[in-house]
């Protein structure tokens, strides 16, 4: 170790020293992250190749962005408060589908229903978050497998009572021969695209694609820009949620949370409420979810029921992890950084592989990326300290 | 070699001996205690077998409810006990060591199933391929068992959430190989295991052999077996069955398997007695992953059918549930708890979509009520192990603070008196 | 320049120790008799696969009576034969017909039953088919005039069919697997 130390104390070749910085950026960004930033970029390059529209994929990758950065948010509340990655976020989700389906059983059509089901889904947002933080106080040390199968249980237990609860909007439930609700419903004619429509920029209204008389270059971008759409109210509400949640960070609740997570011990000596603290940030990342998962289903389109919810807090976790977070620390940057590389990847993979080799291995190649990316966040030596 | 067989006999018979004595001393206790100190344990012992209490008074409502002949639930529940007691004591050496419910024997599974896709690819059938399958599957078992370990060691104290997130890890390492490697680099030579595209393996595999073809279905089971009624009592599937339960009960004995058991009291006690802990980890994983891959085999040689990408990520959410609900913990398992948790737990299995479509009409709601049952026992049984562990850790420390208490003020006396 | 040298040197000893770490433990491999029978149980396991795979490997046999010709000669097809593989059961085979049966290993035994000149006849004939060998057709008109092994057995190469995906196994397993079909 002493050895390590006195190395790099001694001055060095220009060259060694720039290999050593390049060294130590790596170790600061972290190799995996360095890969898969790569992997994304080597994916954009070859993507002209693959007769992929950039302007289409940008497009893509923004909006999947918007689709799911709230539920990455959810992730940053427990991490601060030490409760490490919110496995259960199928707890926060199922708020959120009890809102929507409630909301879409008062049968108010248009925006405003979205409005209403996030009115709907904060109480059950707030009961369920309550008492999934009261549980994890219970269990200090191990809340991460712990979550995992709240999340489950509570899926399957909501399966039974899609079938059971007596919903009558016949546009969610089964027509003749079957009973409860449906697997997917549409929100059409309620909230869709309600925040994608939103001050909606849509350069293929003002940019015709390239057409035989244009340049190289004028032509290349007419094409970029002809298929671009930026769902500027979807990327709004998130940057006001990632606002709220950067200021709630700074005031003292918020810098209690920090403290409860970096070190509980110190936390306790300063008077802090560790147990009422960790409930707060749980009841917190609950209802992100539920705001996530509606803001999910109005781009999307669906709102999906029964067994959908199951593995909905994987791609959120993995999402922040490859932004820069751990399991104990995560920041805003890590949110928008990891939605857009993690997002980037998924959307990416498989328009870039089917264009190429005309096999779609994007499925395999998310599953190993967002899992390994998981498993390296959980094996990390100097987080091991729990 | 006649030396392990003594050995492993004398451990059998100390374990039945052992189960014997506790019995008859648990008695004695019994008679000795008043009854209200009895009614006391009698709470106690309720509150440390909740999971499987709450199980026995299910099934004791359902079977009648579902308006099934027991004799059939008998059946089912013996065919289901000879299919899954295999994977399920494979879970108990790591738990031995201390790393918990071992989520990665799905990895086993893999392993398993590549063994038994490609022996059915070479049209290796009946008992040989079956065995051929193990031993393709021991050194897959063994390199993923060696991960999973090697990861796990490094992230001691949060094993159970890292072998779960490895095992998914590992079903997409799997689909790549089985999905797009296997015909393409990886040789296929059957139609009938290809997809159209000409690579990867179908969705389901048939063992059962067609058009008069011998196949692997039940070959294990009906090789040596009688009836009673219409049950079917294989008798080599039980002897295989009996081996692993004496290979467990020997294991315990063995330096590896003591070494395991300090090593889950206390790793850095153990690190001080000269074990080598880490190693010994790793030990314990790749057991487990092997014999997980040997249940896996036996498994599918009963059900006749693989389902080529879930029958591996199934089967670990149920075995595990299955030992939990025998009674088992994250730190304590044994023989007794798998078998009791399989019974109890595919009992409930078998009769609940019946109970569901008698009491609402909706054999559906049963379907559904089983998977809620299945997650809310793993649920259940990791809380009530936390509550329980924080509580004796607690305990623990108020003991030593009171000794601490103690021993000053005896000092404070002893100085008062010099 | 010299500081590089000297790291390379270093990197250099250090991959030279590890390569007489790595001779050494080979030669303590050798020395210690344990690393032998771990070797040794090894290389039996592996030799119990190769046993298992020409044990267990399943050879299609299509028993055939038709009239054939062979190098030039022929036989001509019986009226009625009945044969038997190992200790399958007996299986009629009619004039102009192919039968088949499924039999585990290399080495057989065919037992056929026949009437020849109004006289009930039995001819057990003992062969070895090659494990590569997947499907074999006997030629029993040819077997039973006595003409060579290689005459009477030879490799039926058929075209495999493209079997149709998902074969209707799906419904029967869906029973099966008791409900397990869950969405993972």
């Amino acid at each position: 170790m002493t050895n390590e130390l006195e190395l790099q104390q001694t001055p060095q070749k220009k060259g060694s020293a720039f290999l050593e910085r390049i060294k130590s950026g790596v170790k600061a960004f972290g190799l995996p992250r360095l890969i898969i930033t790569g992997f994304l970029v080597l994916l954009f390059l070859i993507a002209p190749a693959a007769h992929v529209n950039i302007g289409t994929a940008i497009t893509d990758v923004i909006n999947r962005f918007g689709m799911n950065a709230i539920m990455v948010l959810a992730m940053v509340p427990m991490i601060h408060s030490g409760c490490g990655l919110n496995f259960g976020l199928p707890l926060g989700i199922i708020a959120g589908l009890l809102g929507a389906t409630l909301s879409i059983q008062t049968n108010i059509p248009g925006g405003a229903s979205f409005w209403l089901a996030i009115l709907y889904a904060t109480p059950f947002s707030v009961i369920f978050g309550w008492a999934y933080g009261k549980l994890l106080n219970k269990v200090k040390g191990s809340e991460m497998m712990i979550a995992t199968y709240v999340g489950f249980s509570a899926v399957s237990f909501m399966c039974m009572m899609w079938l059971l609860l007596p919903f009558k909007n016949p546009t969610m439930i089964w027509g003749y021969g079957g009973s409860g609700l449906r697997t997917t419903i549409s929100t059409q004619g309620y909230y869709y695209h309600y925040l994608n429509d939103f001050l909606a920029l849509d350069f293929s209204k003002w940019v015709s694609p390239a057409s035989v008389g244009d340049g190289a270059f004028i032509g290349a971008m007419k094409n970029f820009f002809s298929h671009l759409v930026i769902p500027t109210g979807m990327i709004l509400f998130f940057a006001v949620f990632a606002f709220i949640i950067w200021a709630f960070l700074k005031t003292k609740m918020g810098t209690a949370m920090t403290a409860v997570g970096s070190n509980s011990q110190f936390a306790m000596a300063s008077g802090i409420n560790i147990d009422r603290t960790r409930t707060i940030s749980v009841i917190m990342s609950t209802w992100l979810g539920a705001v996530g998962i509606l803001v999910y289903e109005q781009s999307f389109g669906f709102i999906q029921l029964y067994n959908a919810p199951f593995y909905m807090a994987m791609p959120a976790v993995s999402a922040i992890l490859i932004g820069g977070a751990s399991v104990n620390k995560a920041t805003i940057t890590n949110v928008i950084i990891g939605t857009i590389l993690y997002q980037g990847i998924v959307t990416m993979t498989p328009s870039v592989m089917n264009g190429l080799v005309h096999t779609d291995m994007s499925e395999v190649i998310r599953i190993i990326i967002s899992n390994g990316m998981i498993i390296y966040a959980l094996t990390r030596k100097t987080e091991a300290s729990r | 070699m006649s030396n392990i067989f003594k050995n492993a006999v004398t451990s059998v018979k100390d374990g039945f001996k052992g189960f014997g004595d506790r019995q008859s001393k648990k008695f004695h206790d019994f008679v000795n205690r008043g009854p209200k100190e009895n009614l006391k344990n009698l709470g106690e012992f309720a509150l440390n077998n909740i999971v499987p209490i709450i199980f026995i008074v299910f099934c004791a409502f359902a079977i009648p409810i579902s308006g099934q002949p027991f004799s059939s639930v008998v059946r089912d529940v013996v065919t289901r006990l000879m299919r899954n007691s295999f994977l399920v004591l494979s879970l108990l050496i790591p738990i031995m060591a201390g790393m918990g419910l071992n989520f990665g024997m799905t990895l086993g599974a893999m392993a398993g199933q590549i063994g038994l896709i490609l022996v059915s690819d070479w049209q290796v059938v009946g008992i040989p391929g079956l065995m051929l399958a193990a031993i393709i599957s021991i050194p897959i078992s063994i390199v993923l068992g060696w991960f999973c370990g090697t990861m796990l060691n490094k992230a001691k104290g949060r094993e159970m959430v890292t072998s779960y997130m490895i095992s998914f890890f590992m079903n997409g390492v799997y689909q790549l190989v089985v999905l797009y490697m296997m015909g393409s680099i990886i040789p296929i030579a059957s139609n009938s295991l290809l997809l159209p595209r000409g690579y990867g393996i179908r969705n389901t595999v048939n063992f059962a052999g067609t058009k008069g073809s011998l196949g692997m279905r039940k070959s294990l089971d009906n090789f040596w077996s009688f009836n009673i009624g219409t049950i079917q009592i294989p008798i080599l599937t039980i002897l295989i069955i009996a081996l692993l339960c004496i290979f467990i009960l020997w294991f315990k004995k063995t330096k590896l398997g003591q070494d395991m058991r300090a090593v889950g009291q206390d790793m850095e006690v153990a690190r001080e007695a000269g074990i080598k802990v880490e190693r010994t980890r790793v030990l314990a994983i790749i057991i487990s992953t092997v014999l997980a891959g040997f249940g896996m085999i036996i498994y599918l040689s009963n059900m006749g059918t693989l389902n080529t990408y879930n029958s591996h990520s199934q089967i670990g959410m149920f075995s595990i549930a299955a030992l939990l609900v025998g009674g088992a913990s994250v730190s304590k398992a044994n023989i007794r708890n798998a078998f009791l948790g399989i019974i109890l737990f595919h009992t409930m299995f078998i009769v609940s979509p019946y109970a569901g479509k008698n009491l609402i009409g909706e054999a559906q709601l049963g379907e559904y009520f089983r998977v809620f049952v299945s997650y809310g026992v793993i649920t259940l049984s990791l809380v009530l192990y936390e509550v329980k562990a924080r509580r004796a850790k607690g305990h623990q420390a108020k003991e030593l603070k009171e000794a601490q208490e103690k021993m000053l003020k005896n000092k404070e006396t002893a100085e008062v008196i010099a | 320049m010299s500081e590089n040298v000297s790291v390379f040197a270093k990197a250099g000893s250090s991959i030279k120790a590890k390569f007489i770490s790595f001779g050494n433990g080979i030669v303590t491999f050798f020395k210690t008799p344990s690393s032998y029978v771990k070797l040794g149980s090894v290389l039996a396991i592996i030799g119990l696969a190769i046993v298992l795979f020409f044990v267990g490997k399943e050879h299609q046999f299509l028993l055939d009576n038709n009239t054939i010709e062979i190098n030039g000669k022929s036989y001509s097809s019986l009226n009625l034969v009945s044969a038997k593989i190992d200790n399958s059961d007996f299986i009629e085979i009619p004039r102009r017909t192919r039968m088949n049966n499924f039999q585990t290993g290399q080495s057989h035994k065919i037992t056929l039953n026949y009437i020849e000149n109004g006289q009930e006849k039995e001819l057990v004939t003992k062969f070895k088919v090659p494990a590569s060998e997947k499907n074999t057709l006997i030629s029993l008109p040819a077997l039973i005039a006595g003409a060579d092994q290689s005459e009477w057995m030879s490799e039926f190469l058929s075209v495999q069919a493209p079997v149709p995906d998902e074969p209707a196994v799906e419904d029967d397993m869906a029973m099966d697997m008791d409900g397990m079909d869950m969405a993972f």
